[in-house]
């Protein structure tokens, strides 16, 4: 739970990066998400990774940054670089042939380019997160919805709302699980089956209390007119400066950069 | 569809307490996938406060609270977003008696083997992992607690849903 507090603490932080409009970091997170999806060779996946490692340096966050990826890549990364190889049917040069299971250099080579695949993904998705506070981007996305879509703002006061609530239930949760632990209530014993029944109890004074909670919100809700007009106004206005712009440019450079790639065969590549 | 405030508030919450107890026990992991033993919070969730709520509440929970904390947003987001919501929103559609712990195993159980098809066929079209690799991981992670939590949290839960009015099938007619 500690790292979650540090996670929303980190958006937090004050650097020319967070400081942009919430809406231009979703435009480049968005880039980075395209770029897995147009390829995979490591000669264009490896520099965007390395690009997004320098990305911390301006923005301040270059310790939790590192640990979490260091944290993350091993479980991420190392289920696809594991379960590939056997599944690479081409490839020449043998290196495991069982019948059934066949493993090729090849495969090792095409399990290798996925993990990174994977690794641009999962690099600038918690690059994002720890750059934005998520409340910001659900406001920003909530005017921009109203203003421009006409769409309600119903999702997004869902998506920042829960968000407010998220350290009350940490609390909540916390002091739940500690009163069981109080008593002798031992969660991590037991087969499978047995921890997953552990649980139930758990969750249920944690349901119970939740529930009364919904009854305060939707009363607090229709004490305050919720609905009554269409349009909402917002308190903080982001507005989208050269920065934004360039920001967004960047994301753009940067597919293009793995479109070329692919389209060349960079570095040889051609699995 | 328009919301009332009540079902607002119980999205909200819903997804809270699904996001942070999938975040909260996310202690094994394989790949993209979790075991997940607050799976059945979802599918219970659905059940007690109707299929929108259910859907909505397991949707943003997965992808907004539980995806964002431990860093995995954008990357399943799309197929996880889908197969959360089918997962609180199927079995609220298909569980005619509440009070019937068959129907409740039976439909929990099919909607986590829906979350998996949508979950692993996105991840497959992304060409991520194998499709089979990944549908036998989630079904394996969300089944069993679907089909053994769910009516039990369901019995626990409905006398005190149905006394605060809550129980959607009785709040809408």
């Amino acid at each position: 739970m500690a790292s979650v507090i540090q996670m929303m603490e980190t958006a937090k932080t004050v650097s020319p990066i967070h400081k942009l409009n919430p809406l231009a970091k979703a435009l480049w997170l968005l880039c980075i998400i395209i770029i897995p999806i147009i390829t995979f060779n490591p000669f264009v996946t490896l520099p965007i990774i390395a690009a997004i490692w320098l990305l911390a340096i301006p923005a301040k966050i270059r310790k939790p940054f590192y640990a979490n990826l260091l944290k993350t890549y091993p479980v991420l990364i190392g289920f696809i670089v594991i379960i590939w190889p056997f599944f690479y049917k081409e490839g020449t040069h043998l290196l495991v042939n069982l019948g059934v299971v066949r493993i090729t250099l090849e495969g090792i080579y095409f399990a290798l380019a996925q993990g990174l695949r994977i690794a641009v993904a999962v690099t600038g998705c918690l690059f994002f997160i720890m750059v934005t506070d998520i409340m910001d981007l659900a406001s920003a996305l909530g005017a921009m919805l109203q203003r421009r879509l006409k769409i309600s703002y119903t999702i997004p006061l869902m998506l920042v709302s829960s968000f407010k609530f998220l350290p009350e239930f940490m609390t909540s949760f916390d002091a739940i699980r500690q009163a069981f632990l109080t008593r002798g209530f031992e969660l991590d014993k037991g087969g499978l089956g047995e921890r997953i029944k552990k649980f139930v109890p758990l969750f249920i004074p944690l349901i119970d209390t939740t529930i009364n909670k919904a009854q305060h919100i939707s009363t607090a809700m229709q004490l305050k007119a919720f609905g009554i007009k269409k349009e909402r106004v917002f308190f903080v206005e982001y507005k989208v400066r050269l920065a934004d712009y360039l920001f967004v440019l960047v994301g753009i450079l940067i597919v293009a950069f793995a479109i070329w790639g692919d389209a060349v065969l960079l570095g040889g590549f051609n699995l | 569809m328009r919301f009332k405030p009540t079902q607002i508030a119980l999205v909200i919450i819903g997804a809270v307490l699904y996001g942070l107890a999938c975040f909260a026990t996310m202690g094994i992991a394989i790949g993209f996938i979790t075991l997940r033993p607050a799976a059945f919070i979802a599918c219970a969730w659905g059940i007690l406060f109707g299929p929108w709520v259910g859907g909505l509440a397991a949707a943003i929970g997965n992808t907004f609270i539980s995806d964002v904390l431990s860093g995995w947003f954008g990357i399943g987001g799309v197929g996880g977003f889908v197969g959360n919501f089918m997962m609180g929103f199927l079995p609220a559609l298909l569980v005619k008696n509440v009070r019937s712990w068959k129907q409740i195993s039976l439909w929990s159980g099919f909607s986590a083997v829906v979350c998996a098809f949508f979950i692993a066929g996105w991840m497959s079209l992304m060409k991520f992992a194998p499709f089979w690799v990944l549908f036998a991981t989630v079904c394996a992670s969300n089944i069993p607690v679907n089909v053994i939590c769910t009516p039990i949290a369901v019995k626990y839960l409905i006398g005190r849903v149905q006394k605060r009015g809550l129980y959607w099938r009785e709040a809408e007619t």
